[in-house]
This record gives C-alpha cells, structure tokens and sequence, in this order.
C-alpha cells in the first residue's frame, strides 16, 4: 500500500505546475467575490479529478501489466485508488476551506456559521458520489472510453432526474407525499439516512471495482 | 527456484496457447519463437497478467497464485512493452521501488544507472528505447530476485551495451538459488547465454533442447534429390526446397558427416534452426 500511495503521490508532484495554476484560479476566485460555497465544491471537484487522473497514468503507455507484477494484490490497488481519492478531495476540500476563512477573516467578514459549514459538508458529500461513480468507470473503460461513458451515464442521470420532474410537475399528490416525508425526517435521522446511502453506494462502487481488477487480463 | 509451467492452455479467438516449460534453479532459459507464437502470453501467464483456462503453474513446487506478496519480490521482471509511467524520472523510481521491494539495493542501482549512463532527473518518457531496455533490465536485477522473466529485454540496445548488459545476467546467476527465462529475438544473445532453449510456434512449443546439443549436433544437409533419396531418414527433423534442391536439418550431423562424406553439411544458428522448424515439412 505505501509503495502504492508514493507512486500515486508522485504523479501529482510531477503535476505541481497544475496544481499551482488551480490553487491560484480558486484564490482569485474567492477575493474577486464569488460564491464560496461554489469555491470550495469547484476545488474538491478538481482536487478529486488529480486522485482520479492517476488511473490514467497508471494505463499511460501500457503500464497497467507492469504495475501488477510488483509485489501487491489487485483487491490492494483498488482498496488504495479510493483511500488516495478520498485523500485529496478531503485535503482538497479542507484546504479551500481554511483558504476561505483566511481571506474572510483578512477582510473582516464573518462567514463561519452552521449554514456554511452544512453547505461545506454537503459539497464533500456530493464530490464522493462523484467518485464512487468515476472510479469503477475509470477501471473499466480506461481513460479514453471511461470519458464517453462518464458522459453517456450523465446523460441517463440527467433524463432520469427529468423524467422525476415530470412525474412530480404532474402528479402534485405524489409530489405533496414526497414533500411531507422529507419534512416528517428529524435532521438528525437525514443525516444518517444520507451517510448510509453514501456509504453502501461506496461500498457497490468498490465491490464493482474490485470484480473489474480481478477479471482484467492484461 | 523451480518453476514449473504445466500444459496451460489459453483460447484467445484463433490462437490457442498449449505449453509447458521447466525453468529449473541454476537454469538460464532462452524462449524463441516468432512474432505472435505465444512468448508473451506464457511469460504473463507465469506473472500472474492472463489466467490459463487450464493448466497449473508451480513456483518451487506451490501454486503461484498462492504467493504471499513477499514471495512475489522474488521475482524480477522486464516486459516488452509494459514500464513505469514516462512521467517518472530514475529517482522517483528509486523512491518507489523501496516502497515496493524490502531487499531493493538502493546504492547499487544508482551506480549502475550512472555507469549505463541513465540520467537520474530526465524523465522516462524522453529516454530512448536502448535507456529503457538498460533501465528496466537494471533494475529486474535490483533487489535480489530468485526468478528473472524477461521478455525482450535486450531490443534496441547497441552492440556494447547489449554484451555489458548479457554479461551482468550471467554475473547475476553467480550466488545460486537463481533462474531466468529470457525471450529475445537476437538469437545471437540467447546462443551466448541460454543452458536451454525452447521454441514455440502457434502456441505449442516446438522444440526443446540443451543450447550446446543444438549448436553441436545440430546441422543442415544440402544434398541433391538422388542423395535425398539415399539418406538415411531416421535422424532428419526437417527438409526444405533450397539452393542444393533439398535442404535437411538433422539432430546427428555427425552421423552424416561420417556416413555420407560426399554431402554438404553445415553448422546452424538458432536463427536457422528457427527457420527450419517453422518454414520446413516435417519429414
């Protein structure tokens, strides 16, 4: 696993100069005023893409078989792309996160409240479904195909999440039902509801994973 | 360390892999054969990249699948077309493989690399087919495996790098406990190093014999139809159409030689022997 995570770690130094560009784009960001809340999703998200863009020099140039005749397990490798991801967006995230509070408080505002920090923890949220979803992908279609189906999968997502709209837009009883019971849930039982359906989504998205790299033949 | 690879079998469409090759301890293993005979696919079969549909391969008399991690850093390897990403340079390399092999000899690595003159900072993406070749090959060799898979690892080096390197696998073998199969398609390379070798054709392996028997008591007749028809077919392995009307490869030049006198005979390289038993009728 720490031969693993070294490699994957040097990848993203030898990518410093990207990484110093987006640091700069987001500060820019934050003392021109924009909407923090999308700041900090907007350098989570891409901190997430770094994690996920060492699958594809993992499979740059046919090195997929010369990673797996050293000494680790495929199970190993899958277990260490998820750590390494949820890594980077957590330092991602926590990163534009003291940024944010740093500029606020250089400036005088006050910005730390509930709200904020809900919003905060509702943007790391969303980034690992983000993840849990990318990374099975990545494994199985590679970094070329993995972007058209990333795309196609969206697209499903989207007309899904369209088509619910319709439903609600004209059944306004189911819409009433639907509204009455995300009211009726205590914020605290939301939370756990939420962290569960994450976490067993996570644990899909690995398990799918772990089939791939097992089958994968190289 | 023993290895065993017992008839594996791998269906891909219409080629079929059926093999089986003993690498023995002490053994250096040449594997021959041409473009898409199956070299590769056994040698990712033995390391675990492609499951045979059949068949079993044993490392020192246990199921390789088996192995622990740290009975995998026994194992040395160079693929053909397969590396480090190229964004890497030699000392990231460095850093990584301690991480991954407990026995990995930092300094010697280091020394050889400048002694092949393989810059340390460049990365591997701007280093030129023969650095590596010479990296990849150095660093197989970099943490005391038992077992070296190497698969054209010597292809785009210069003649002097080449023979360096050929001789630091022989020097390699020089502790014992050690085996290597080496595929190449510079026959002349496996001709200096190999105790065996094994050649495949289509899948199957066509032949498999000690290097000094082939270049001993292998040789090519050329002999004229009527000679042809007089020989004494029992020790002839092949027959083509040739410059002398039939050319035949025989196991017992010798033979030959003391019994037909007035038949020209001559020496093979594998190259030829190669060529013999894929281009020539059975006879």
């Amino acid at each position: 696993m720490r031969g693993l995570l070294t490699k994957d770690f040097l990848t993203i130094k030898n990518q410093g100069k990207s990484m110093i560009l987006i640091l700069a784009i987001g500060i820019i960001m934050i003392i021109s005023g924009m909407n923090k809340t999308f700041v900090i999703g907007y350098l989570t998200f891409i901190a997430s893409t770094f994690a996920i863009s060492t699958l594809s020099y993992d499979e740059y140039d046919h090195g997929y078989p010369y990673i797996f005749i050293l000494p680790i397990e495929r199970k190993e490798y899958v277990v260490e792309k998820y750590l390494f991801s949820a890594m980077l967006s957590i330092a991602g995230w926590f990163g534009s996160g003291v940024i944010i509070v740093g500029v606020s408080a250089i400036r005088g505002e006050q910005i730390w409240s509930r709200d904020f920090g809900l919003q905060m923890l509702v943007m790391l949220l969303i980034n690992w479904v983000y993840l849990e979803f990318l990374i099975p992908i990545r494994l199985k279609y590679g970094a070329e195909k993995g972007k058209i189906m990333n795309f196609i999968i969206l697209g499903a997502v989207f007309l899904v999440a369209m088509g619910i709209q319709f439903l609600m837009k004209h059944n306004q009883g189911l819409l009433d039902a639907v509204e009455r019971m995300i009211r009726s849930l205590q914020p605290a039982v939301a939370c756990i509801l939420t962290g569960m359906l994450i976490l067993a989504a996570g644990l899909g998205s690995f398990c799918c994973s772990k089939k791939i790299m097992e089958r994968m033949e190289f | 360390m023993n290895l065993d690879v017992n008839h594996i079998k791998k269906q891909y469409r219409e080629f079929q892999l059926d093999c089986s090759i003993q690498i023995p301890e002490g053994r250096i293993i040449g594997f021959v054969g041409p473009n898409g005979a199956g070299k590769s696919t056994t040698m990712k079969a033995i390391l675990g990249l492609c499951s045979p549909d059949e068949g079993q391969i044993l490392a020192d008399g246990r199921v390789i699948e088996e192995w622990s991690k740290k009975e995998r850093e026994k194992i040395g390897v160079v693929l053909a077309d397969s590396g480090f990403s190229g964004y890497y340079t030699v000392s990231d390399v460095c850093r990584i493989m301690k991480k991954f092999y407990s026995s990995f000899h930092e300094e010697e690595f280091r020394k050889q690399c400048k002694h092949f003159q393989l810059p340390m900072q460049k990365q591997i993406k701007e280093f030129s087919t023969g650095m590596r070749a010479k990296l990849y090959l150095l660093l197989s060799m970099s943490y005391d495996a038992e077992l070296l898979v190497l698969d054209e690892p010597t292809a785009g080096l210069d003649v002097i790098s080449r023979n360096e390197l050929l001789d630091r696998i022989r020097d390699y073998m020089e502790p014992g406990g050690r085996s290597i199969l080496i595929s190449s398609h510079i026959s002349g390379d496996l001709e200096g190093l190999c105790d065996e070798i094994y050649l495949i054709y289509e899948g199957k392996i066509l032949l498999h014999e000690d290097t000094d028997r082939l270049l001993d008591r292998y040789g090519v007749l050329k002999a004229t139809e009527q000679q042809y028809e007089k020989l004494e077919k029992k020790y002839l392995i092949r027959k083509m159409k040739g410059t002398y009307e039939v050319d035949c490869l025989t196991d017992q030049i010798r033979y030959y030689r003391e019994n037909y006198p007035d038949i020209i005979t001559e020496k093979v390289s594998i190259d030829d022997i190669i060529m013999y038993m894929i281009r020539g009728d059975r006879v």
